[in-house]
């Protein structure tokens, strides 16, 4: 009888732990994370050295963290922007109106080596804005440069990617630390073009597509930024005082650029002890490739600091160098590995940049 | 055993709680670095280092003259939550000194101290200061380095206002009144020293003095104006708006400031030709818009006219000179805008010379300087004539407005004066060697007067003015002396 009492007790608590059970899932609230707004930062990127001029400096605000939508990374204009030495000297940039938050040095401008600079700015709003004092070292002349023809395979691709690799040699001074930094010029390539075999896009006036040959040009000279691809950074800690020979740029081959003659200056500079940490900071984070030993992202301080408010953060790094340059012309057979020609069926000036007039100094 | 079971548990959970040790605080000031020197004023970056939180009740910069800090000079920049840069800003140092800047911050009670670290203020340097040449109230910008607020700048002895200091490097001033130099030194002050720049500082000049009005309260226009060694002739002319025309020549002495009358043998009229010794041609309206041509040539002696034979040709506002004693008539009507005349006074002859190469009327500037003639053409470009290979080259251009024509030019020995167009104030003094221009002070009175004679006389300019004819009310002719110097 006793048992007859105790089962239905016993279903009953089950019950009332399914039910029990129930009632924390039912009851989920979405959990809203609460996102600081993100500060539009100013940004600071410019280097001073001791070659030719003009040297620019470049001020934006940085976009904020989230949709493309919220913000754009905006020039900063009407500012004043001047470079001040050790002894007082003040040379005024003056912005490029072209080209906004691009504030230039005069003509005839160069860094001296031995003497320290600040950049100072005040901008449009009152704010003043200074950066550490950057010494001005001296570097070892490019001795020679090398080339190496480099591949690198692309998943699902059968056409690697591939390119030049140009290697400064330098005979590294043994009384000094030097921290070294290159950078390219603008390349000037031989740029060919099929205008035989130009095709008008159809339209009302050419319905089909036939190829209309157009009379010129096929050669052209093309002026073109590459950029450096990476960030190109040594210090002598390995080789003080010894010649030695370091990767220090790269051009990529993109099937126009070696089908003839390229021609760029490598410039390599002396920067200061803190810039290389800067720079070496920006390369880390700049090749993060999601490897577990990728060191974690993070905002680089640089060098500029408010005046009013020093912890503000201002990212990029005022720069002085000192630079030598080297220039050369790679010729197609100087590469072991090319791409396919690329095709541009039509007149070579349509492409940017290009002239039929090879530039005044092209002497390859 | 249950209870030996427990008394284990027990026990291992106190060994596990009793190893928890407080660390002590480390906080430490830094002085980090010296961001900035001029000549009085120093900026230094300082840093609070802690692990710990911290507040300080006063934390900055003691800066000092001796390496002991014996009594600095404090930058307190108050009180200080936790860690972080922190920068501090010195003014009004001594130039040219040697300080030792640390930074500090009182903790708790504690003063704490980052390290010293040595630094110079700056020399005040000069460079460059532009324009060298203005006039008092406009601006000029001076070039230097480490010129802090309170640097004091002199033109002379008058001080000038500073109207803005960029950077310490760039000094936009106000140019003070002149005191009686026109070339000054420019001098700029930092505290005890004083700098001056090489390159002198020169004053706009010319100076004005109204001396008086014309006889009679008389307006006349397309008159005749000369002078010789008795003085200065302004005469046969029309009267405003028709009124006929002004009979004889009124004289004006410049050593006596007086005018007389001068009687002139011939009939009045207007656009006639002027020089020293000659005088002719022009004409008569006799009806609106008709105008009866005189040939009647007259040479002039002091204050009195001979009638020489008459002009071969008309000649109505046509522009006369005189080069190595011959007269030259060019231009206007009658002898024909391209075209000039040559009287030979020996043989009583005229010649005519090469076509010119500009259009010449007496609407024009021009001037004589070394035998050689010079004219303002219409294009502003000055044109010298050879008279000796009756020759034409130009020679200079003029840097002002021509207004509306009828400008005065003058030379006083290297210099020629040119200027004062019909509705422009501007006056230049152009150097007939180096070629070099510069404005001159504008003329006063009535801005819509006119030339109507101008003179030379010991190194100064003497300018009748008349308000143009259309210009109504009670306003004589005013005559002005202008000294190119004068402030």
């Amino acid at each position: 009888m006793g048992n007859i009492h105790l089962l239905p007790k016993r279903i009953m608590f089950k019950r009332l732990i399914y039910i029990l059970l129930l009632l924390p899932v039912a009851c989920i609230d979405p959990f809203k994370v609460a996102i600081p707004e993100g500060q539009q930062l100013l940004t600071i990127e410019g280097i001073i050295h001791t070659g030719a001029g003009p040297h620019t400096i470049i001020l934006t605000r940085s976009a904020t963290y989230g949709s493309v939508f919220e913000a754009l990374i905006r020039p900063v204009s009407g500012a004043t922007v001047v470079i001040r030495d050790n002894e007082g000297r003040i040379t005024f940039l003056e912005e490029d109106q072209n080209s906004r938050g691009n504030y230039t040095t005069p003509t005839g401008f160069r860094a001296e080596i031995g003497k320290s600079y600040t950049l100072q700015i005040q901008t449009v709003e009152g704010k003043v804005y200074t950066s550490l004092p950057e010494r001005v070292e001296s570097v070892p002349q490019i001795e020679n440069i090398t080339l190496k023809t480099v591949t690198v395979p692309v998943e699902g691709e059968t056409n690697p990617r591939s390119g030049v690799q140009l290697i400064s040699e330098i005979n590294d001074p043994a009384d000094q630390k030097n921290f070294y930094f290159w950078r390219l010029s603008p390349v000037v390539h031989v740029l060919e073009a099929r205008p035989d075999l130009f095709t008008p896009r159809p339209s009302p006036e050419f319905p089909d597509r036939i190829v209309f040959p157009k009379p010129c040009c096929a050669i052209c000279y093309r002026t073109e930024i590459t950029g450096n691809q990476s960030v190109f950074i040594a210090q002598d800690d390995n080789f003080n005082g010894l010649t030695t020979r370091i990767p220090a740029a790269f051009i990529e081959d993109n099937g126009l650029r070696f089908v003839s003659k390229l021609r760029v200056d490598l410039k390599q500079y002396a920067v200061s002890q803190e810039a290389y940490r800067f720079l070496r900071l920006v390369k880390q984070q700049a090749e993060i490739n999601g490897s577990i030993f990728d060191p974690p992202p993070a905002t680089i301080r640089g060098n500029m600091i408010n005046l009013e408010n020093p912890d503000e953060v201002v990212l990029g790094y005022f720069m002085a160098a000192g630079e030598s340059s080297r220039r050369i012309y790679i010729d197609k057979s100087d590469l072991t590995f090319r791409q396919n020609n690329g095709l541009i069926p039509d007149d070579c000036r349509t492409v940017s940049g290009a002239s039929v007039d090879p530039p005044l100094d092209w002497i390859p | 055993m249950r209870k030996i079971l427990s008394l284990s548990i027990f026990l291992m959970l106190l060994a596990g709680w009793s190893c928890t040790q407080e660390g002590d605080a480390t906080t430490v000031v830094a002085t980090e670095e010296v961001i900035f020197v001029s000549g009085d004023k120093v900026r230094v970056l300082g840093r609070l280092i802690t692990d710990q939180p911290v507040t300080t009740t006063d934390h900055g910069f003691q800066i000092s003259t001796a390496e002991n800090f014996p009594s600095p000079i404090i930058v307190s920049l108050g009180v200080k939550e936790g860690p972080g840069r922190f920068i501090g800003e010195a003014e009004g140092l001594d130039i040219n000194q040697i300080y030792y800047v640390r930074a500090f911050a009182s903790v708790g009670g504690v003063d704490l101290y980052g390290e010293s670290i040595e630094v110079k203020t700056l020399n005040p340097i000069i460079e460059s200061y532009g324009p060298t040449f203005s006039k008092p109230g406009a601006e000029i910008i001076i070039q230097g380095r480490n010129l802090p607020l309170g640097t004091k700048v002199f033109f002379g002895t008058q001080e000038a206002t500073i109207l803005e200091n960029q950077f310490e490097s760039r000094l936009r001033v106000r140019i003070p009144a002149a005191s009686t130099d026109p070339i000054v030194k420019v001098r700029v002050q930092v505290q005890n020293k004083i700098l001056e720049f090489s390159q002198n500082f020169e004053y706009q000049s010319g100076k004005y003095t109204l001396l008086g009005q014309f006889p009679e309260g008389q307006r006349i226009y397309d008159n005749v104006f000369f002078q010789n060694q008795s003085g200065f002739f302004v005469g046969i002319g029309s009267l405003r708006l028709g009124a006929g025309y002004y009979q004889g020549f009124q004289r004006f002495d410049p050593q006596s400031n007086a005018w007389s009358a001068v009687n002139f043998p011939g009939e009045s009229r207007e656009g006639a030709f002027a020089t020293s010794n000659y005088l002719g041609g022009g004409a008569i309206e006799v009806s609106r818009d008709v105008f009866e041509l005189k040939r009647d040539f007259w040479r002039i002696d002091g204050s009195t006219f001979t009638r020489l034979p008459d002009l071969p040709t008309n000649s109505f506002n046509s522009l006369a000179f005189e080069l190595n004693g011959a007269l030259f008539l060019a231009g206007g009507s009658g002898i024909g805008t391209r075209s000039i005349r040559k009287y030979n006074p020996t043989a009583q002859t005229w010649s005519t010379q090469a076509p010119t190469p500009i259009d010449i009327n007496n609407g024009l500037a021009w001037f004589v300087f070394e035998n050689k003639a010079y004219f303002v053409a219409s294009d502003s470009r000055i044109w010298e004539y050879q008279p000796t290979n009756d020759s034409w080259r130009i020679f200079s251009s003029y840097p002002g407005s021509q207004g509306n024509g009828y400008g005065l030019a003058q030379v006083i020995g290297e210099k020629v004066y040119i200027g004062l167009y019909r509705r422009t104030e501007q006056f230049f003094e152009l150097d007939l060697r180096s070629l070099v221009w510069k404005a001159k002070n504008s003329v006063p009175g009535l801005p819509q007067s006119i030339n109507t004679g101008y003179f030379t006389f010991n190194g100064q300019i003497y300018i009748l003015r008349a308000p143009e004819e259309s210009i109504a009310g009670v306003l004589p002719m005013e005559l002005y002396r202008f000294d190119p110097n004068g402030i």
